[in-house]
């Protein structure tokens, strides 16, 4: 009897989506609810067998149940709304005003932004908080690719023997950084994943323009630094598509919270990563032809639903059971 | 929420679960899901068939809606429920609904009449 229920509400489990605690809640109100069905069934003189049938077929297609639940639970308050949409809408100011060539005023935003994500982190995952990660991340992988430049002499050196090769301790170092920042990533992103695949994808939505933006300017002045140092105003001209951007990733994040369909949050995700990711893209890289554009959504699809091919290969769907409580 | 059945259009039981369910929250003072499924049940007489699974989402939302209030109580066998009461904003909520409840359903009987001719 047990079996039969556990399996049926590890289904249930496993289509829920939802944070550690509130699913929790749900399975053990439903759990409850088996219990005490399958004792009036037994006291009423059906077998304990057919009463854990009977019992399951009354409450209804465990995917069906979930998805109600899910609708149920998922949407956040305005407040949780409003709270996810501002590292949007911090960096859209930061690009709108110009200022993040300013080195405190962007240190600040982020500095900022890495503090409430790690309290957020530490305090169970919030809703809201999943917003926040990819901006709180930006800063490791930043410096990671700006310091690539002692790899790539020493890479130089050994390869071809050309140049020097870079101080040992400073390939240390180095080594530490790329080492601590892929760690930080792939764990922030298994243990979201095994929550929502969706999730992560919300997590990583600002990446890639940010990413594009980045090696242009780096492209440009060679160094990103040296853009943060300059105020010369060719390194605003994407300053306004940016800003736009990113106050449509405010939009998106605040639907994420109030919708209640996950099918609709899902598409609201991918279609503005891809969409606004690829107008972003021609807004920086100027003349992209039909072609070009298309391969820039397909590689944005291909990004973005990552973590829902990683959770398909790597856990097949299944959960790690948890034991409910008595 | 309901199922389908011959006897009614599943879509009007639907539309009117949440003022079943708060009736009930409401007369009782305090209960939980399972009961307001075997209670729905047998007030009807059976009239009412519905997947039970369906009525906890619906409680949630009543509870985000601010009508009901849930609390996790543990009874004398370790066993812990899950039991329900009405918010003041729950109790205005029903009384309006009852009040357009009875108005339709009148309205629908002088309609429906047979007319003597």
């Amino acid at each position: 009897m047990q079996t039969e229920v556990n399996s049926y509400l590890d289904e249930v489990r496993t289509h829920l989506h939802l944070d550690p605690h509130t699913e929790r809640r749900v399975i053990n109100e439903l759990h409850s609810h088996f219990q005490e069905k399958m004792l009036d069934l037994e006291e009423e003189g059906m077998p304990k067998e057919e009463a854990t049938a009977e019992a399951l077929t009354a409450f209804g297609d465990a995917r069906s149940i979930a998805r109600l639940m899910y609708e149920a639970y998922s949407r956040g308050s305005w407040m949780e709304a409003l709270i996810s949409c501002q590292p949007h809408l911090i960096v859209a100011a930061l690009f709108a005003t110009h200022v993040w060539r300013s080195p405190v005023l962007l240190c600040g935003a982020f500095g900022a932004i890495m503090i409430i994500t790690l309290l957020g982190w530490r305090n169970g995952v919030p809703n809201w908080l999943y917003s926040w990660v990819g901006y709180a991340v930006l800063p490791l992988l930043i410096l990671s690719y700006l310091s690539f430049d002692p790899v790539t002499r020493t890479i130089l050196f050994v390869m071809r023997g050309v140049g020097s090769p870079a101080p040992l301790w400073q390939l240390a170092v180095l080594a530490a950084l790329y080492a601590f920042t892929i760690w930080l990533i792939a764990s922030a992103t298994v243990t979201v994943a095994r929550r929502d695949w969706i999730l992560v994808s919300l997590m990583l939505l600002p990446l890639p323009v940010l990413g594009i933006w980045i090696i242009s300017v780096t492209q440009s002045e060679g160094f990103l630094l040296n853009a943060l140092r300059s105020l010369e105003s060719r390194f605003s001209r994407w300053d306004t598509a940016m800003a736009y951007f990113f106050v449509v990733l405010g939009v998106t994040s605040v639907l994420f919270i109030r919708i209640r369909q996950r099918a609709l949050k899902v598409t609201a995700v991918i279609t503005v990563g891809i969409i606004g990711g690829a107008a972003a893209a021609r807004s920086i890289w100027g003349d992209l032809g039909f072609f070009q554009l298309i391969m820039v959504s397909l590689s944005l699809l291909l990004f973005l639903t990552i973590p829902f091919l990683l959770r398909a290969l790597l856990w097949h769907d299944q959960r790690p059971k948890q034991p409910l409580a008595s | 929420m309901a199922n389908s059945t011959p006897g009614y259009d599943s879509d009007l039981l639907r539309g009117n679960t949440d003022s079943l369910l708060l009736f009930l929250i409401n007369e009782h003072g305090q209960t939980y899901g399972y009961r307001l499924i075997q209670e729905i049940e047998e007030r009807s007489r059976g009239y009412f068939r519905f997947k039970e699974g369906t009525v906890y989402p619906a409680l949630r939302k009543l509870e985000n809606d601010g009508l009901i209030q849930g609390e996790w109580k543990r009874l004398p066998n370790g066993q812990e429920r899950r039991y329900y009461t009405m918010t003041e904003v729950g109790r205005d909520f029903l009384r309006r609904k009852i009040v357009m409840w009875e108005s339709f359903a009148s309205a629908m009987a002088l309609v429906m009449k047979p007319t003597e001719s």
